[in-house]
This record gives C-alpha cells, structure tokens and sequence, in this order.
C-alpha cells in the first residue's frame, strides 16, 4: 500500500515507525488500476514481466548433469543482488517513468529481465534483450531511483537496468539485436 | 522504435555526452579566461579568425551538440505530451539539422 | 493518483529534475547563442553591439546562471555516465555532491571574473 505518499511493504511495517503523531495517511498503490477500497489490479506489472522475457529458459534436461555456477563469479554476483524479488510491487508503484510512459516495463520486469541475462545456464538472452531494449524498455530509465529507495528487500533495480543498457548497446554494436 | 533503433540513439547520445564532457571542459575553461578584463570584439575576432585549431574544435562542439540536445528533447516531448513514432522522429531530427547548421554557421562567423 | 513531493523527496531525484530542467533551458538559450555568435559575419561593430548589451548586471546575472546550468548539466551527465557505464558500487552515491559541488563551484569561478 501507499503509506504516507510512499509505497511501503505494509505486512512488514510496523504503524509506531511510521505513524506521524497519531495520524497515518493509506491508499492504494500508485501506477495500477484500482478494484476497490486498497486492492488494485495487479495483472499489468505482471504481463509486463511476461513482455519483459522474465522467464527462465534453459538448454539441459533432468537427464544431464547439473550446469556449474560459480557463486562469485561477476554475473552470478549480479543475480544474487537482484534475485530475491518478491514481486510486490512497491518499485512499480514509485517509479514516475510508470506513470509517464503507461508502456514502460517498470523496474521489476527489468530487473528480474537482468537476473536472466545474467544468468550463465540462460539461452534466451538475445531475445530477451530485443525485448527489453524498445522505447518503452530499460533506456526509459532515468536513474530516479525511487524504484531502490523504496525496495523492501533492499534491491537496487537501476543497477540491473544499467546493465541492461549496457548489454543491449554491446548487442548492437555486434549486430544482434 | 524498434529495439536496436532505440539502443543506437541511446548510445549516439552517451558517446555525444562523452564528447560534449570534454568540450564543455575546455569551452568553460577559455570563457571564463576569456572574460576577464572585459570583452570586445575586435580582442575576440582578432584571436579567432582564421584559427583553424579552434575552429575545427568548435565544429566537433557543434556536431556533438545537435546530437546529444535533440535525443534529450525527444524524450521530454514522448513524456510531458505524449508524442510518439513518425512525428516524434521528424521533430528529432530537424531540431538537429538546425542547431548544427545555426551552429556551423556562428563556428564560420567567429573562426572563418 | 500519482506519487506526490513525498514519495520524490529524496536526491537522486532532485538530481533528475536539475538535469532535466538544465537541459531543456540550455537547450532553449543555444539558438540565441549561435545568433549572437552569427552576429560576427556583420563585423566587428555588429558584435560588439552585441557584446555592450551584455555589459547590463542582469544579463551578467543571467550569464552566471546559464554558466551554472551548463556545470550542472555537465556534472550531474559524467554522473549518470558513471552509473551507466560502470559497475555498481556504493560509492557512487555520493557522485552526487560531488557533482553538485563542482557546479557550484564553476559557478563561482565564472562570477567572480566577470564582475
């Protein structure tokens, strides 16, 4: 929900750390159509992880050995950071490029977008990059931040868009995308 | 605007960005020294006409600018009116022709 | 409803509104920069027509302005640069007043040459 003008993670928000006085202003979360009441409409900011390509796609079976990561690596590093999303939407609501251009993907899409670039075992990343790079994609971003302010699990989304722009432009500049 | 049209403005953009970084360095640097004690145009012209050096410095400037200020502008005009495609691009692309010809042609009068 | 002040108040955000609004005035000042400057292919005495009407404190003032815009644009750019370009680091969030206290300070160099 919105508390006090900021979307927050309310089931985890004590009222006392946010309580000015004795008074609490709630309201539905910004940027998505609202049902009734504190309930809106989240199936938008999920197509749109859908538009984004925000699904794994992989080339081994069960019948395979398993593909071999190393945890510190630089790109597994990257997915650390940003894989523990939990899909809640505080990052969309706060992000005016959302509620400025309706077609943007939005901080989560992009950045769980990111997690599967990064991802050494994923096969779709071309594609995924086509998918993130058009107008209404990662250079819509313009580094605001509200999106890691605001993010409860502490993630920074405009770091996984930065890499974005950069994995898109080298895609370009080698002909791919 | 398909992806990679889109990528390619944003990387004509941060290369320009990274031009027009260095420029303004130097562009601020020589003003404020230039300024100080006064300007007048017979000192001003006197320096630049027929520099070659600093001419083909501005015109790179110039070059860099009708890049990089059009692409910012493009997305202020997509994000306050909500313009997009054919128009969005025309607009673009003639806001930059003209600053680099109004540009070149200020470049010519100082260093011609 | 949209975020209002209270969900924007924070400083990479004023960040964007000073680079945004930086651009755009500077984008508005270019062409009666490139005009004033085109002033020279009528001579000398054209520009420094030109040139004396800028002697007036509030064009001086307004010059400063401009000057500060232009640092701001082009510091608050070499930070966007450096969050876009390399890789994350917490450092980087104080570019920011780094950035901000380099426009100000070219601000202040090009002011007190010019009165």
């Amino acid at each position: 929900m919105t508390v006090n003008g900021r979307a927050r993670w309310t089931c985890r928000t004590q009222v006392a750390s946010v309580a000015a006085g004795d008074c609490l202003e709630i309201a539905p979360l910004n940027n998505l159509p609202v049902v009734k009441d504190l309930v809106t409409d989240m199936s938008r900011f999920f197509d749109k992880w859908a538009q984004a390509k925000g699904q794994f796609q992989g080339a081994r079976s069960r019948r395979e050995d398993f593909a071999r990561v190393k945890p510190d690596s630089p790109q597994r590093r990257a997915v650390d950071a940003a894989i523990e999303c939990i899909g809640c939407g505080v990052c969309y609501s706060s992000c005016d490029v959302v509620a400025w251009n309706p077609d943007y993907l939005g901080p989560a899409a992009l950045n769980r977008a990111w997690t599967l670039v990064s991802d050494v075992r994923d096969t779709a990343r071309t594609a995924r990059l086509a998918a993130v790079a058009g107008d209404a994609g990662c250079h819509a971003c313009h580094t605001h931040m509200s999106c890691s302010e605001r993010c409860p699990k502490h993630i920074t989304p405009t770091a996984g868009i930065a890499g974005l722009k950069r994995a898109a432009a080298a895609a370009a500049l080698r002909g791919e995308l | 605007m398909s992806s990679r049209s889109e990528t390619l403005l944003w990387i004509a953009q941060r290369a320009s960005a990274a031009v027009l970084a260095l420029g303004v360095v130097v562009h601020l640097a020589t003003i404020i020294h230039a300024v100080r004690g006064g300007l007048s145009a017979a000192e001003i012209l006197g320096r630049t006409h027929g520099n070659y050096g600093w001419f083909a410095f501005y015109a790179v400037f110039v070059a860099a600018v009708s890049i990089h200020a059009p692409i910012g502008l493009r997305t202020i005009v997509a994000e306050t009116w909500g313009w997009r495609g054919a128009a969005l691009d025309a607009l673009t692309l003639a806001t930059g022709i003209a600053l680099a010809l109004w540009g070149w042609r200020a470049v010519f009068a100082v260093f011609g | 409803m949209n975020n209002d002040f209270r969900a924007r108040n924070h400083p990479a955000y004023w960040a964007f509104i000073v680079h945004r609004a930086s651009g755009l005035l500077l984008s508005v000042f270019l062409p009666f920069h490139f005009w004033a400057l085109g002033q020279a292919l009528a001579g000398a005495a054209a520009l420094d027509g030109f040139l004396r009407w800028t002697e007036q404190p509030l064009v001086k003032i307004a010059e400063t302005g401009l000057v500060l815009l232009l640092a701001a644009h082009l510091t608050g750019g070499v930070r966007l640069l450096m969050l876009e370009f390399l890789a994350w680091r917490g450092w980087q969030q104080g570019l920011l007043a780094v950035a901000a206290g380099l426009s100000l300070a070219v601000g202040l160099v090009f002011a007190l040459n010019v009165v």
